[in-house]
């Protein structure tokens, strides 16, 4: 005896057939509407734990993009900070040539000295540069304005005092990846501190010691009184300040050296970081976005196939033996 | 031996009266062909006892037929296939139930999205980012500590959502929105009981209810001799109604009446044999599970006495909840899989007694065997303390050097561990943000050689790292911010991405489950619609034939009449 068909049977696997076909026409609909593969996390549990993964690197990604962005800035301060002070310094050098050949008269020395009070505070105010509201050569103590540009005759080493320190400010510019944006300024400028280099000892190589002489400061205020004639420095000691200026050039020099490196470091940094952005992105599309042209056939099948149901149903349902019986 | 005349015509006769009531059946099947719980009937026929007539043929006597009896009138219902098809439909039903709270949960959490908690924490690191890049900056150090508001709020509304705002005191259900207090509340309103005699009670206690009272009429009209085919039909109708709340097991018994064993309770009947029921049938709310139930007695006991000793047993064997789950079935199974139970019961909450209605609610006894609201919680809990756990104690990048916090980023704001629900932003920071911070001002108290400008402003003098570095000790200013950014992508990230990952492979679960029972549902309800169904082209032949046979049997009476008016018009002659 073959299986009995009853009406309700049709009924009840037609349902089940047209409402699993309505899902399916639903969720195809859901993923081309959306434009996302996954919208819930049970659509693809791996996939949505990766998509947030891959996400949050992107947004990582700009995080690194924009601290290289302002690391690059700070730098730019920087450099034309230090810049400035090259300049100024040369200048100084030029003033210091000129008295040390003996030509000059003592009153002339002493304009030329006046001059140099005026350049040192040139240097500090250059030293003072400031960068969205934080002074970059102030080590971590952005707030501290790290020298005054005070510049008198009177008590020098209090007017070059350091406020800042020599920390370091780092910026995170990729994953584990950090760079330090920040230049060391003192290790050139020192704190003014002249104690035992007055007269024609050398200032050690233009290095700063741990008592903060040896620095530029200490040179220029050096230069100062030997121009004066004050605290036993005398117009001959003139041509020895020369080589401790040079020295000090050449620290400058090599900060200014670092910090263009920083600031290729953080170009590279910047390129290489759109391309990881990029290929996240990509990743991201890859895991999380409706492939259109797929989704779009499967729609049309689909709905071909949810039509046909329809159709069928219809067809078969309305006819019985009932409709053959007449009368 | 002679035959009556009219033997023939009384021969006829049956066949017209067979004809007759098979015509009412198939009528009384064409009907019912979309009657919850019909099954399509027959007329049983047999031959009526033949007459003997004595020496008419050499071989013995000769048996004459005298037509055909109606014997009684059957249903065609399969009890195993029934059986069959109520343990399926626990079971799709079970799926359904859970399906349902998992898509619930799901949608709680709104992932992926750009809005979702994993967005929220992409920002927050990002925002300690910015501050390292500016780490006097106020608006940056503001913006850290409302994200991590942010954040810690979305915690704790996720788990409100999941929990209600204090799981370890359950209100009334019905007044709890969340996702544990809807499940909580479906229990509810399925297992009350009657508030008073003659009230009707929770979804269970009214299909019990109502089978006990067929039971009691079905055993009634048995004993009259007669075949009550309606009756047996609703009853079955009933238990298929019973069977979506739980595994329902069914004994028949010999007086008609049904034994009926719900929910895993193997020891005490929900539904009895109503031997003993005084006149007029059960009476709510004691008469169809307490007072003639084996254990007797007051109410509260007999099934529900069971039921809740059930809890008991389980919790003292260390059973899971998906394991009480599965022997419990149904909705109710489903429910208990989702909120967990404890010896005392069900969830959080006691089981109120089946005759005394919910009136007030037990003292509440977490679940001592979690469901899986509860693992989803403790799941997002660790994400919570993990979250906590990270920020406050920051590791300097690529080393292993902790930097020790004056005082704590997140807190809990009960008790001392850090869950969703209580996770919070300190409120000495909030208090500071809420104020406006003044960089400058408190700057000119730790600089210079201060190594946590971005907290210490914001904290004032309450997050500073410790002991405070020093020039020689070359920690910048930023490095606390700098160490909070990197936690991006780090145990909390990945301990979320997890728990996303948790939830979703639950939903798809649950989804697999819902469209593979609801399938095998159709398929099985078609084997019984195959067995027990009423197939209208059948029945329209059925018809055909009846008609013809009754037309049939009406000719042979007109051909005897005929017969009988040539003879007497013989004799009259």
């Amino acid at each position: 005896m073959t299986q009995r068909i009853t009406p309700q049977m049709i009924g009840n696997t037609t349902i089940a057939s047209i409402e699993s076909d309505m899902n399916q026409l639903a969720q195809t609909q859901e993923q081309l509407s959306t434009g996302f593969q996954i919208n819930q996390p049970s659509d693809n549990p791996y996939g949505a734990a990766l998509s947030i993964s891959l996400n949050s690197q992107v947004t990582a990604y700009g995080s690194y993009q924009s601290n290289v962005t302002q690391g690059i800035a700070w730098a730019q301060s920087a450099s034309s900070g230090l810049q400035s002070i090259q300049q100024t310094t040369q200048t100084i050098r030029s003033l210091v040539v000129e008295g040390a050949n003996g030509t000059m008269s003592p009153t002339n020395l002493q304009d030329s000295a006046q001059e140099v009070l005026q350049y040192i505070s040139q240097i500090k105010q250059s030293a003072d540069a400031q960068y969205d509201g934080s002074y970059i050569f102030s080590g971590d103590a952005v707030t501290a304005q790290p020298w005054s540009t005070a510049a008198t005759a009177a008590d020098p080493p209090s007017e070059d005092l350091f406020n800042g320190n020599q920390n370091a400010i780092s910026y995170a510019i990729g994953p584990s990846t950090q760079l330090q944006v920040n230049a060391n300024l003192y290790s050139v400028l020192g704190n003014g501190n002249t104690g035992g280099l007055a007269g024609s000892t050398s200032n050690g190589g233009g290095a700063v010691q741990s008592d903060g002489s040896g620095g530029l400061l200490a040179t220029l205020r050096t230069i100062y009184n030997d121009m004066m004639g004050t605290n036993g420095g005398t117009q001959a000691d003139l041509g020895n300040q020369l080589t401790n200026l040079d020295s000090n050039i050449s620290a400058l020099e090599s900060v200014q050296a670092t910090v263009g490196a920083t600031q290729d470091s953080l170009q590279m940094a910047s390129s290489r970081l759109t391309a990881l952005s990029t290929s996240a992105q990509i990743q991201v599309g890859n895991v999380q976005d409706t492939d259109m042209a797929t989704a779009t056939v499967k729609f049309s099948t689909e709905q071909a196939g949810y039509q046909a149901a329809l159709q069928s149903t219809a067809d078969i349902i309305q006819t019985s033996l009932l409709n053959f019986l007449q009368g | 031996m002679y035959i009556s005349s009219y033997l023939t015509l009384n021969t006829a006769l049956s066949g017209v009266e067979a004809a007759q009531e098979e015509l009412d059946t198939t009528g009384q099947n064409i009907t019912n062909a979309n009657t919850p719980g019909y099954e399509e009937q027959v007329v049983n026929l047999v031959e009526a006892p033949s007459l003997d007539i004595a020496g008419s043929s050499s071989n013995g006597a000769l048996q004459l037929g005298t037509g055909v009896n109606a014997t009684g009138i059957s249903n065609t219902g399969d009890p195993y296939l029934d059986a069959a098809w109520r343990q399926q439909n626990a079971s799709t039903n079970s799926a359904g139930t859970t399906q349902t709270y998992l898509q619930q949960i799901q949608t709680a959490l709104n992932e992926p999205s750009t809005s979702g908690i994993s967005a929220q924490l992409s920002t927050f690191w990002n925002d300690w980012n910015d501050l390292a890049d500016n780490p006097n900056s106020a608006a940056a150090q503001q913006a850290v500590v409302q994200q991590g508001q942010l954040v810690s709020q979305s915690f704790n509304s996720l788990s409100t959502e999941l929990n209600g705002s204090d799981p370890t005191n359950p209100t009334d259900p019905a007044n709890d929105p969340s996702i544990l207090g809807q499940v909580n509340s479906q229990y509810m309103a399925t297992m009350e009981g009657p508030t008073s005699s003659g009230a009707s009670g929770g979804t269970l206690y009214n299909d019990a209810y109502n089978i006990a009272s067929l039971n009691y009429s079905i055993v009634q009209a048995q004993a009259a001799g007669q075949s009550p085919n309606d009756l047996i039909d609703q009853r079955n109708a009933a238990l298929d109604n019973l069977s979506q709340l739980g595994n329902v097991q069914v004994q028949n018994n010999t007086d008609g009446s049904v034994t009926v064993y719900f929910g895993g309770v193997t020891s005490t009947a929900l539904v009895n044999d109503p031997v003993g029921l005084p006149p007029g049938g059960p009476v709510p709310p004691g008469d169809n599970f307490g007072s003639y139930s084996p254990g007797g007695g007051a109410p509260g006991t007999g099934w529900a006495a069971a039921w809740q000793a059930q809890f008991s047993t389980a919790a003292a064997a260390s059973t899971s909840a998906s394991s009480l789950a599965t022997t419990v079935g149904g909705t109710l199974g489903s429910l208990i899989g989702l909120a967990g139970y404890s010896a005392s019961g069900f969830s959080n909450l006691g089981t109120p007694t089946f005759a005394g209605g919910v009136t007030s609610y037990a003292t509440p006894t977490p679940a001592t065997q979690a469901g899986t609201i509860g693992a989803v919680t403790a799941s997002l809990d660790q994400v919570a303390s993990d979250l906590a756990n990270e920020v406050n104690n920051p590791t300097v990048t690529g080393t292993s050097t902790q930097l020790t916090l004056n005082a704590p980023f997140f807190v809990a704001t009960s008790g001392t561990t850090v869950t969703a629900a209580t996770l919070s932003v300190s409120s000495t920071l909030l208090q500071a943000a809420a104020t406006g911070i003044n960089p400058q001002a408190v700057s000119s108290s730790t600089a210079p050689g201060g190594n946590t400008q971005g907290t210490t402003n914001v904290q004032v003098s309450s997050l500073a790292v410790s002991p405070p570095a020093t020039i020689a000790s070359n920690a910048s200013d930023n490095d606390v911010a700098l160490d909070e950014a990197a936690n991006a992508g780090g145990v909390a990230d990945t301990a979320y991405q997890a728990f996303v990952q948790q939830v979703g492979s639950l939903a798809q679960g649950a989804n697999t489950q819902e469209s593979t029972q609801s399938a095998l549902q159709t398929q099985i309800t078609n084997q019984r619609q195959s067995v027990e169904g009423v197939d209208l082209s059948q029945e329209m032949a059925n018809l055909i034939t009846e008609q013809q046979n009754y037309q049939a049997s009406a000719k042979v009476m007109n051909a005897f009449s005929t017969v009988m008016d040539s003879l007497m018009s013989i004799v009259g002659q």
